[in-house]
C-alpha cells in the first residue's frame, strides 16, 4: 500500500515535470552534452585581454595562454607593466617568472582560485574547461530571452562535492548551445560569481564565448571583461612548453 | 784581602758613527774594609766605572774579578743574580719606594733576595733602622721624613742584606753641610764597626776629605790613587 | 709576592684620579654590557612568552607530512584521532596542563569593498582558552562561543582595515577539502588585540562547528597545541618543552611534537645575532677601557723608573718587575670589573623588579613584525656577570702586560743615571 503510493506520487511528479518544459526543448542532459561538445576542450591557445574594473578605475591585461588539460599551463604576460611575466601551472603547483628580477617565486595553490592579476577571472577560468555532463545533473527550470537570443534556462546540481560549483544556474543559447549567461553558487548557497557572454564566435563545427564578462560577487563594484583573440582549441602542444626551463627561458 | 780586582778595563759607547771611549785602561784594586772615594769631573768616566764597579754596566774589555770570580764577561742576569748577592746602593736621591713604610724599605733587599722568613726580615730590618739611629719611625712613609732621615733609611736599606760592597752615588749631593757630614760619620762608623766596603764619588771636599782612599778620574783613566 | 702585591695596590690607591678615569670607563662598559644582556634576555622571555601565550604554545604536535606541507596550509595530513592524541600527550608529561586541537587554514576576509588573504584558526573556544590568553586579548565585542553558530574573531589590525566593528558582518572564503571554493557570511563577534602582529593583522578564529561547514572537513585537526605550568625562566621553558617534545613525540608513533625550539626557531637566530651585536658593544667598551690601562700602566711606569732602577739594581728579575706593574693593571681592571658588576647588577634589578613598558618606550611603531609589546622586565643572569667580570681582568691583564713589559726591559743603567 505504502509502496504504491510512493510510485503514484512519482509518476505524478513526472508528468508534472515534462508539462511545464517547453514542447520543443531538448533534455537537460542533452544540453549539457551539446555544451560540452561546443566549450570543452583538450588543448586551448589563445591571445586574451582583460578590462578589469575596480569601481571607477580600469586596468588592462593582455596575455598569451597555451594550456593542455587542466593540468598543463603557461601564461605569458604581454601589457607593458608586466611584459614577460610568465607563468607556469603543472598540476596544482604554480610558479611565476619575473624578468626584471630574473626571479622564479613558487606561488601557494590557494592563489589558483584567486582573481588572476587582480581581475574576476581566476586561474582557473582562465585555463581550464569545464566538463559540465559527468559533473553535474541538470534540470531545465524554464527560458529566458538574452539578447535578442531565445535561451534555456538550466539549473546545475553537483554530483560530487568536489565540483567546481556546488550550484549553477545558466541561460543555453537555445540554438548554438553556448552558455549565454550564468550564476554560480558556493555549497553554503552564496553566489559566488557571475558569467554573461558578450560575443559567440563560430570556430570551426563549433560555437565559443569569445568575449565574456566574469563578476566575482565576494566583491562590490569589480567586473572583468575577458577577450579572447586567435583562439584554437584541440590542437598539439608541444609537452616542452610547459617546463621550468621554458618558464625561464 | 781584595774584595774586587779590574784589570785594564775599557768601555767604549757608540754613538752614531763616533765613538766614545769612556773607559781606557783602568785598573783598580778594592781591599775590604775600604773607605774609598772615586772623584772626577763630569764626563771623566767615573759613572761607567761605578757601573761596573756596581755590576749595573759589563766593561768592553778587561777583567772584573770580585772575591776571585770573574764578571767580565757576565751577562746581564749573571750580574744581576751577583748584585743581588753581594752589592748595595745609595743614591743621590735616596730613592726611596714611596708606598711603602720606613721598615718595608729596608726590607725590600731581602724580599727580592728570598732568603729569609717574614719575621726574620723584619728584625734586621729594625736592627738595621736602630743602628742608622731611626728606632721608632719604622711605621713611616717616606713622605714624612726630612732628606737626612731618607738617607739613613737607605743606608739601612743598603746594609740590611749585608753586602760585601756598598756603591754610593754621591750620596749627600742633595744635603746641607751639616747633615751631610753626620751622613758620612755614619757611613765611616758602620765601615769601622762591619768592616763593610764603601765605594762613593763625590763633588764635596768634606767627603773626600773623610774617605780612606781618593781615586781620580780623567778621561776614562785613574790620574791619582792616593791612600791617607 | 707579598710586597710586590703591596707596591701594586698602594700604587693603584695612590693614583687615584688615573684609577677612577679606568675603572669608571670599565665600570660603564661592563656595567652596560649586564644591564643590555638583561634587557635583550628579558625581551627573549617577553618574545618567547608572548609566542607561547597567543600563537606557538608550549609545543605543537602533527604529523611529519603536514609539517614538510606547512607552506600550503593543507587540509590533509592531519592528526589522526586527536582525541586519543590529546589524552597521550596529556599523560605522557606532568609538565603539560593542557591541549587544544586546532585547524589552520588559508582563508579571504571581504566586506564587500576589498579582501585580504588571513591565516584563519578552527578552534574549540573553550579548550584553546586553557591554552592561550587570546580571550584576554578580546578588545571590542566577546570570545567565540561554541553555542552562537556562524561568527568570528579577528585580529584589531584585519578590523581596522576593513573598517568591521564587532557586530558586523563578513564574508569569508576559503578553499574547501574538495578543492572548490565556498564562502558564507559570519557576524564578527569580537575582536582581538595581542602582542602577536601577525594576528592582529591577519588573524581569524571560529569554532569546529564553522569551519567544518565552511571547508567540508568533518572534525579535520591540523595541530594539536599544548600548555605548559609557568616556567621560572626562558632557559628551563626553553628545555622543558624539548625534553617534553621528545617524550610527548616518543609516546605518538607516526606524530611529531616539535618544542619550542623549533617553533621560534627563526626568531632565536635572530636572538643569537642580536647576542652577538651586545658582545661587540662590550669589546668596543672594552677596547676603550684597555687604552685607559695601557695608559695608566705606561704612566705609572714612566713616574716610577728611578724606583724601577732601584729593584733591578738590588737584583730583582724582569719577571718579577713584569709581574708588578701587571698586577697593578689587574688590580685597577679587577676594580673597575667589580663596581661594573655591582652597577649592572643595580640596573637588572631595576628592570627586574620595575620593568619597562613597551609601548611607552617605542609607541606604537611597528617592531619589524616582533612579537613584542607588554612590560618588558629584566632577566638575571649570573653567567653574563661572571663572564663580564672575567673579561674585564683578562682585558687589564692583557693590557697592563704591554706597558709592564717595557718596565720590565728598562736598562738599569738608563733607570738610575749616575751623575
Amino acid at each position: 500500500m505504502k509502496r504504491s503510493l510512493i510510485m503514484a506520487c512519482a509518476l505524478w511528479a513526472a508528468v508534472y515535470a515534462w508539462a511545464q518544459a517547453p514542447a520543443d526543448a531538448p533534455s537537460a542532459a542533452a544540453i549539457l552534452a551539446r555544451i560540452d561538445s561546443n566549450e570543452s576542450f583538450k588543448s586551448i591557445e589563445y591571445t586574451g585581454r582583460m578590462e578589469i574594473r575596480i569601481g571607477e578605475e580600469f586596468r588592462i591585461k593582455t596575455m598569451r595562454v597555451q594550456a593542455i588539460g587542466a593540468d598543463k599551463a603557461m601564461v605569458e604576460f604581454t601589457n607593458p607593466e608586466d611584459a614577460g611575466t610568465r607563468m607556469l601551472k603543472l598540476d596544482k603547483d604554480l610558479w611565476m617568472y619575473f624578468p626584471k628580477e630574473q626571479d622564479t617565486v613558487r606561488i601557494s595553490g590557494h592563489l589558483l582560485k584567486e582573481g588572476m592579476m587582480g581581475s574576476d577571472v581566476s586561474y582557473e577560468d582562465a585555463l581550464e574547461s569545464d566538463e559540465l555532463s559527468s559533473t553535474y545533473s541538470a534540470t531545465v527550470t524554464g527560458e529566458a530571452e538574452i539578447g535578442g537570443r531565445r535561451a534555456f534556462v538550466v539549473e546545475l546540481k553537483a554530483l560530487t562535492p568536489k565540483a567546481k560549483f556546488d550550484r549553477r544556474v545558466m541561460r543555453v543559447d537555445a540554438e548554438r548551445f553556448v552558455v549565454l549567461s550564468e550564476d554560480m553558487y558556493a555549497r553554503s548557497g552564496r553566489l559566488l560569481k557571475t558569467m554573461e557572454a558578450r560575443k559567440v564566435e563560430r570556430l570551426g563545427g563549433r560555437w565559443y564565448p569569445t568575449v565574456f564578462v566574469l563578476e566575482d560577487k565576494l566583491r562590490k563594484n569589480t567586473s572583468t571583461t575577458m577577450s579572447l583573440g586567435s583562439l584554437v582549441l584541440d590542437i598539439d602542444l608541444d609537452p616542452g612548453l610547459f617546463t621550468r626551463a621554458a618558464l625561464e627561458r | 784581602m781584595s774584595v774586587l780586582e779590574l784589570h785594564d778595563l775599557t768601555k767604549v759607547y757608540r754613538k752614531g758613527e763616533s765613538e766614545v771611549r769612556a773607559l781606557d785602561g783602568v785598573s783598580l784594586r778594592v781591599d775590604a774594609g775600604e773607605f774609598l772615594a772615586v772623584v772626577g769631573p763630569s764626563g771623566s768616566g767615573k759613572t761607567t766605572l761605578l757601573n761596573i764597579i756596581g755590576c749595573l754596566d759589563a766593561p768592553s774589555s778587561g777583567r772584573v774579578v770580585y772575591g776571585g770570580a770573574d764578571l767580565g764577561a757576565a751577562s746581564q742576569k749573571e750580574l744581576s743574580a751577583y748584585r743581588k748577592d753581594r752589592i748595595s746602593f745609595i743614591f743621590q736621591s735616596y730613592n726611596l719606594i714611596p708606598v711603602l713604610t720606613v721598615a718595608e724599605n729596608v726590607e725590600l733587599p731581602l724580599v727580592i733576595e728570598k732568603r729569609h722568613g717574614k719575621s726574620a726580615m723584619r728584625a734586621k730590618a729594625l736592627e738595621m733602622l736602630a743602628a742608622v739611629g731611626l728606632q721608632g719611625m719604622e711605621n713611616r712613609f717616606p713622605r714624612e721624613l726630612s732628606g737626612g732621615q731618607e738617607q739613613r733609611v737607605a743606608i739601612a736599606r743598603a746594609l740590611v742584606k749585608e753586602p760585601s760592597v756598598v756603591l754610593a752615588d754621591e750620596p749627600t749631593a742633595n744635603l746641607d753641610s751639616h747633615t751631610a757630614e753626620e751622613t758620612v760619620e755614619l757611613m765611616r762608623r758602620i765601615n769601622a764597626e762591619r768592616g763593610t766596603t764603601f765605594v762613593f764619588s763625590t763633588h764635596d771636599r768634606m767627603v773626600m776629605e773623610k774617605a780612606g782612599r781618593v781615586v781620580t778620574v780623567r778621561d776614562g783613566r785613574i790620574v791619582s790613587d792616593e791612600k791617607r | 709576592m707579598g710586597t710586590i702585591l703591596k707596591i701594586a695596590w698602594r700604587n693603584v690607591l695612590r693614583n687615584k684620579r688615573r684609577t677612577m678615569i679606568t675603572g669608571v670607563v670599565m665600570m660603564a662598559g661592563i656595567g652596560l654590557f649586564i644591564m643590555a644582556d638583561s634587557m635583550l634576555k628579558g625581551m627573549d622571555r617577553l618574545t618567547i612568552d608572548n609566542m607561547v601565550a597567543y600563537t606557538e604554545s608550549f609545543m605543537k604536535i602533527r604529523t611529519p607530512e603536514y609539517i614538510s606541507n606547512l607552506q600550503g596550509t593543507p587540509l590533509e595530513h592531519g592528526v589522526p584521532d586527536p582525541e586519543a592524541v590529546m589524552r597521550t600527550a596529556m599523560a605522557s608529561d606532568d609538565r603539560i596542563v593542557a591541549t587544544a586541537p586546532r585547524t589552520r587554514f588559508v582563508a579571504n576576509v571581504s566586506n564587500y569593498e576589498d579582501a585580504l588573504p588571513v591565516i584563519a584558526l578552527a578552534i574549540d573556544p573553550a579548550r584553546d582558552e586553557a591554552v592561550f590568553r587570546l580571550s584576554e586579548a578580546v578588545v571590542e565585542g566577546s570570545w567565540l562561543d561554541s553555542a552562537a553558530p556562524r561568527s568570528i574573531v579577528i585580529g584589531s589590525g584585519l578590523a581596522a582595515e576593513m573598517g568591521l566593528t564587532a557586530g558586523d558582518y563578513a564574508m569569508v572564503s576559503a578553499s574547501t577539502v574538495y578543492d572548490n571554493v565556498n564562502a558564507d557570511e559570519y557576524l564578527v563577534a569580537g575582536i582581538v588585540f595581542s602582542p602577536m602582529p601577525e594576528i592582529n593583522q591577519g588573524g581569524l578564529f571560529m569554532t569546529y562547528a564553522d569551519a567544518d561547514a565552511l571547508l567540508g572537513t568533518d572534525g579535520f585537526v591540523s595541530e594539536i597545541v599544548v600548555a605548559s605550568e609557568r616556567m621560572p625562566s626562558l632557559g628551563d621553558l626553553l628545555d622543558a618543552s624539548s625534553d617534553a617534545a621528545a617524550r610527548v613525540s616518543a609516546a605518538l608513533p607516526g606524530l611529531r611534537a616539535d618544542p619550542l625550539t623549533e617553533l621560534a626557531k627563526d626568531y632565536l637566530a635572530m636572538r643569537a645575532m642580536k647576542g652577538k651585536a651586545s658582545y661587540f658593544i662590550i669589546m668596543v667598551v672594552l677596547l676603550i677601557a684597555a687604552v685607559g690601562i695601557v695608559n695608566t700602566i705606561l704612566m705609572s711606569v714612566y713616574a716610577r723608573i728611578r724606583e724601577i732602577g732601584v729593584l733591578k739594581a738590588y737584583g730583582m728579575p724582569p719577571a718579577e718587575i713584569r709581574r708588578l706593574f701587571t698586577l697593578e693593571g689587574v688590580i685597577v681592571g679587577a676594580l673597575g670589573s667589580a663596581a661594573g658588576v655591582a652597577l649592572g647588577s643595580f640596573l637588572v634589578w631595576l628592570m627586574a623588579t620595575r620593568g619597562i613598558s613597551i609601548s611607552a618606550m617605542v609607541g606604537d611603531v611597528d617592531m619589524g613584525g616582533l612579537p613584542l609589546s607588554g612590560t618588558l622586565y629584566g632577566e638575571w643572569n649570573p653567567a653574563t656577570m661572571a663572564f663580564g667580570f672575567a673579561f674585564g681582568i683578562v682585558v687589564a691583564f692583557v693590557s697592563a702586560r704591554i706597558p709592564a713589559k717595557r718596565a720590565a726591559r728598562l736598562e738599569v743603567t738608563d733607570a738610575l743615571r749616575f751623575a
